[in-house]
């Protein structure tokens, strides 16, 4: 039996385990036990993704609180048919985040008159060591897979929280050259990753 | 990669369609976010694109799961025992309907793709029709009971596989050469035979594509072996030539 979302709770039907589609379709008929599994499921995936964009553990813990709120908030507003509730979760997760590092950005803009510095974001070249998972040998192992500027731009994008204009910018390229190379880019790793289904 | 227009939409950038792979990564500015948006309702082919894009991000994202602090649990179940949700109707501002007053038509829309099931058998075949290859990849990542089997013929890779996901992550080695007009073949091997599973294909830098593949389990899985097959793979459905790598679950 598929224990799709790492714990066991009866569903409506008294057995079996929900996906988060599952989980999606009670939380939006305000199920907070469904809700409560939901959280158990993704706290990791939300919670390391808010920290590898924020950097800052407090920071992540306030943007994964934020996401969980909103999640519950609007599940009534879910679709499954536009994505899986894996892909809605983690979109969520990362625009939250991604706002989060604007606004401390913003602030610091204010608070700063040496506009040359305070432009700077913190570039993403580290790897941090977390727990290892299978997701991340695959991913890394399909990121080395792209072309070095495909790799940098996806990087860029995705973990630092740039926006396709800003990776041009950093990366001193026309902004068609990053459009697509950021599309090869994922193009590749979705076929590396064998996720397109 | 060659890049083909995919579609004509109404929107005045002509290349708008090439922002999927920005969009799904969440690079793209408020505004152009937008009209990205409108156009993919005139696109359907951008749509699907943008859509399994937004499933890498996904992984992507998934991969930096860590643990989130405990006390994090608390606060979020504390949060949501004291927080109305919006109203499904977007256009509707009424928003103070109860939740078992909700359109049917919405709940509708909603439950096709999560059916609530009724029994243990009905949940087990929808949990298996809605799963997808990234969402399998997730739970064995996560599953107490996931295994790693290394391969018996062949060298590098590995097969990690949960009974309780019925899923099997495969990860590829290289492999090693391959005619020009061939490819390698993924074999699920039950009780019942072989079953095509997928085609990888090698490119000109040596990495092969999918470097991983996941498999829903049947429950009488024997092994996942790999083949060398012509392009596009044997045309009999049959594995034609020996075993190259092959794991034994």
């Amino acid at each position: 039996m598929p224990a799709r979302s790492l714990s066991a709770v009866p569903d409506d039907g008294g057995g079996g385990v929900s996906t988060p589609e599952q989980l999606m379709e009670r939380i939006a008929r305000a199920d907070e036990s469904a809700f409560a599994e939901l959280y158990d499921a993704f706290s990791a995936r939300v919670f390391g993704l808010a920290r590898r964009v924020v950097r800052d553990p407090s920071q992540a813990e306030d943007v994964a609180q934020e996401v969980f709120l909103e999640i519950w908030r609007r599940a009534t507003r879910f679709d499954a048919k536009k994505g899986s509730a894996t892909a809605w979760i983690l979109t969520l997760t990362h625009a939250r985040s991604v706002d989060r590092v604007r606004s401390a950005q913003a602030a610091l803009e204010r608070d700063t008159k040496v506009a040359s510095r305070s432009t700077e974001r913190d570039v993403d070249t580290v790897v941090e060591t977390v727990e290892s998972n299978i997701e991340r040998t695959n991913v890394r192992r399909c990121l080395s897979t792209l072309t070095e500027l495909q790799r940098e731009s996806v990087g860029l994008a995705y973990y630092s929280g740039y926006t396709y204009a800003e990776v041009a910018r950093v990366l001193g390229a026309p902004l068609p050259t990053i459009k697509t190379r950021l599309r090869d880019g994922l193009i590749r790793l979705r076929d590396c990753l064998g996720v397109s289904s | 990669m060659t890049i083909r227009p995919l579609g004509s939409g109404r929107s005045s950038d002509p290349e708008i369609h090439l922002l999927t792979g920005a969009r799904a990564l969440g690079a793209v500015d408020t505004a152009e976010a937008q009209s990205f948006d409108d156009h993919l309702a005139d696109c359907p082919t951008c749509a699907e694109e943008y859509r399994s894009l937004l499933e890498t991000a996904a992984v992507l994202g998934s991969a930096e799961a860590t643990s989130a602090p405990r006390a994090l649990r608390r606060r979020v179940l504390q949060d949501v025992s004291h927080t109305r949700q919006l109203p499904p109707d977007v256009t509707s501002l009424q928003g103070r309907r109860p939740v078992w007053r909700r359109p049917v038509t919405w709940l509708a829309a909603a439950a096709a793709a999560a059916v609530i099931a009724t029994g243990t058998t009905l949940v087990v075949t929808q949990s298996d029709r809605t799963m997808t290859a990234a969402e399998m990849q997730s739970c064995v990542a996560a599953a107490p009971d996931t295994v790693t089997s290394t391969p018996t013929v062949g060298s590098g890779g590995d097969i990690r596989w949960a009974a309780s996901c019925k899923a099997a992550v495969v990860q590829l080695p290289e492999m090693g050469s391959l005619p020009a007009d061939a490819d390698f073949e993924v074999w699920q091997v039950d009780a019942t035979g072989a079953h095509s599973v997928a085609i990888a294909k090698k490119s000109a830098d040596g990495s092969i594509a999918p470097a991983i593949v996941t498999i829903r389990m049947t429950g009488t899985d024997k092994s996942i072996a790999v083949t060398r097959e012509k392009a596009g793979g044997s045309s009999s459905g049959q594995p034609t030539t020996e075993p190259i790598w092959q794991v034994e679950l």
